[in-house]
């Protein structure tokens, strides 16, 4: 059994249709990127994973259950988490305190030798130990980042779903948030992320979904994606290269 | 806004003792002042604290209404007519009216947790617009624009007004505290107001914690108004309506400092007592009043309650040598 299974989704606002007839299978422990130019429906799509929207047609399965009408709050309990494009931390609290909320909406009570100890660990994991007393607010967006990560880890994720986790971010912090989520997938968590920065993704992932206009194009390794013709065309035109 | 912190600005410890000297003093106040009119406006800013901290109880949850006044007019309303009219006991009628606010506090949550921001407030606005026309309309049962009268009070003892006011209020205000500042939920609130969305997606089922605090807010208007009625003895239409009573608990609130709970309350009264200060010049009394909270919330941004602090902290820590 897939731990997701989006089967025949589709999306629209208004005359637009955002996603048309999308289709794929997630299994435990992968790491699949999700490439697309703009307003190809990326964005789109892990709304409708994740519960921000419902699809106007189509269901999407977790771990076999159907959770095409749940809502966000539910499906993290559940184990499916997200991040956001434009990160969105809590200002006005703390590290330490944005992944104790974390740990609420998981279901983890406060408290207990675990507790702590899991705390330490996503600390320590996600490089944000010498920041854990600062308001978030005056982190730098490269750590901002990291922290959107460390919340969805603290929620007790099973599938962590990304959106840009490398926009805004300089290349050697590119590179530190890399490393983590490599390590993060080397402790059997499995991740979805969508990427502009095409290079970084095909470097991280073994499978990538192509989206163009709400439609899934392609879906194969990244060596099969950069060299599909319909691909190229989606993001360049005829004479380019993705990435 | 900026956010308040209050163990930020003391430590608990003298927090404590702050709260402690100022309990005994309130205690304290009727055996050396003696003065019936100063007891009355104590006992009128300890009913008004508790509504004030009733309003600031929504605002942990981003839920700025214009429209409190209809919790607190509703209730003090229900127990007019359950005491005055039913001739039910003051302590039961006052259960009663609580327990019935709530539950409508509860049932407004369907349509309103549809609307956010000013939307949300103006619909409050509305509601306690509609419910103070119905309230006049309906003059058979609520004495229309005359409002109710005879209302049997708990004690006809000025002190023991005094003593239940302050008594309902202190427990208000350590249950409301501890709520919002001390119990897992605090933090919850906190991330909910800095970013709702965010928080919805790590889990947190955002509509329950705002359901929480808009019963926890129409069950504490509701006991300031039944409070208010039973002390007065009388209720009017002006109870429920946005002008003077949602404005005069905003004005509260904002003075005092929100998301703090100590600090609407401490708004209340102050603005009692500014409102009781300009009695003696009646004519130019609204002007100053008005005046006067305006340069409160241009010149003390976050509320009285930020400089009170400082200034216990400082104390303390001199005091402490």
């Amino acid at each position: 059994m897939p731990l997701l299974e989006v089967r025949n989704i589709s999306k629209s606002f208004g005359g637009l249709r955002a996603i048309k007839d999308v289709s794929f299978k997630v299994e435990k422990g992968e790491l699949i990127g999700i490439i697309g130019p703009n307003g190809a429906g990326k964005s789109t799509l892990f709304n409708l994973i994740s519960g921000v929207y419902h699809p106007d047609t189509g269901s999407i399965f977790f771990k076999g259950e159907d959770i095409t009408k749940m809502e966000p709050y539910e499906l993290v309990r559940k184990g499916l988490v997200r991040s956001w494009q434009i990160v969105r931390p809590f200002r006005n609290l703390t590290v330490e305190e944005n992944i104790q909320v974390a740990f609420y909406g998981g279901g983890f009570i406060e408290g207990g030798s675990e507790y702590k100890q899991r705390l330490e660990e996503i600390l320590q994991m996600t490089g944000l130990l010498t920041y854990r007393k600062q308001l978030s607010k005056n982190l730098p967006q490269g750590y901002l980042k990291r922290l959107e990560v460390a919340r969805a880890v603290a929620t007790g994720a099973e599938l962590l779903m990304l959106d840009e986790p490398f926009a805004g971010l300089r290349a050697d912090e590119i590179k530190g948030l890399m490393h983590l989520i490599a390590t993060l997938h080397n402790r059997g968590l499995t991740l979805l992320i969508i990427e502009h920065v095409v290079r970084s993704l095909l470097e991280l992932t073994r499978r990538v979904l192509v989206l163009h206009e709400g439609r899934l194009i392609k879906e194969g390794t990244p060596e099969e994606v950069r060299r599909d013709k319909m691909v190229i065309e989606a993001y360049f035109g005829e004479e380019s290269e993705v990435a | 806004m900026a956010e308040l912190r209050l163990k930020s600005l003391t430590t608990l410890s003298s927090f404590k003792a702050a709260g402690l000297i100022l309990i005994i003093i309130m205690i304290a106040v009727p055996a050396v002042l003696r003065d019936p009119y100063l007891i009355h406006v104590l006992t009128l800013g300890s009913i008004y604290a508790v509504f004030a901290m009733s309003w600031d109880i929504l605002m942990y949850t981003n839920q700025l209404s214009l429209g409190h006044s209809f919790f607190f007019g509703l209730s003090a309303y229900l127990t007019a007519v359950f005491n005055s009219s039913l001739r039910i006991h003051p302590i039961l009628a006052i259960a009663l009216a609580v327990a019935i606010t709530a539950l409508i506090g509860l049932g407004l949550s369907i349509p309103f947790f549809k609307l956010r921001g000013a939307y949300y407030a103006l619909g409050m606005a509305g509601l306690a617009e509609i419910a103070t026309l119905t309230v006049k309309a309906y003059s058979d049962i609520t004495g229309g624009e005359e409002g109710i009268r005879g209302i049997i009070p708990l004690t006809a003892d000025y002190l023991g007004n005094y003593y239940i006011a302050l008594a309902v209020m202190l427990a208000s205000l350590i249950f409301l505290y501890y709520i919002a500042e001390q119990s897992r939920f605090a933090l919850i609130f906190r991330a909910i107001r800095d970013d709702e969305i965010a928080a919805k997606s790590l889990g947190i089922a955002v509509h329950r914690y705002r359901l929480l605090c808009l019963v926890l807010g129409a069950a504490f208007a509701g006991l300031g108004g039944a409070v208010y009625a039973t002390y007065l003895t009388i209720v009017n239409p002006n109870v429920m309506a946005i002008v003077p009573t949602t404005a005069l608990v905003v004005t509260m609130g904002m003075v005092g400092g929100v998301n703090t709970i100590i600090g609407p309350a401490l708004g209340a009264y102050l603005i009692v007592f500014l409102n009781s200060f300009f009695r003696v010049a009646e004519n130019i009394r609204l002007l100053a009043y008005a005046l006067t909270a305006t340069l409160i919330l241009l010149f003390l941004p976050g509320g009285v309650i930020r400089y009170v602090m400082r200034g216990v902290n400082y104390l303390m820590r001199l005091m402490r040598g």
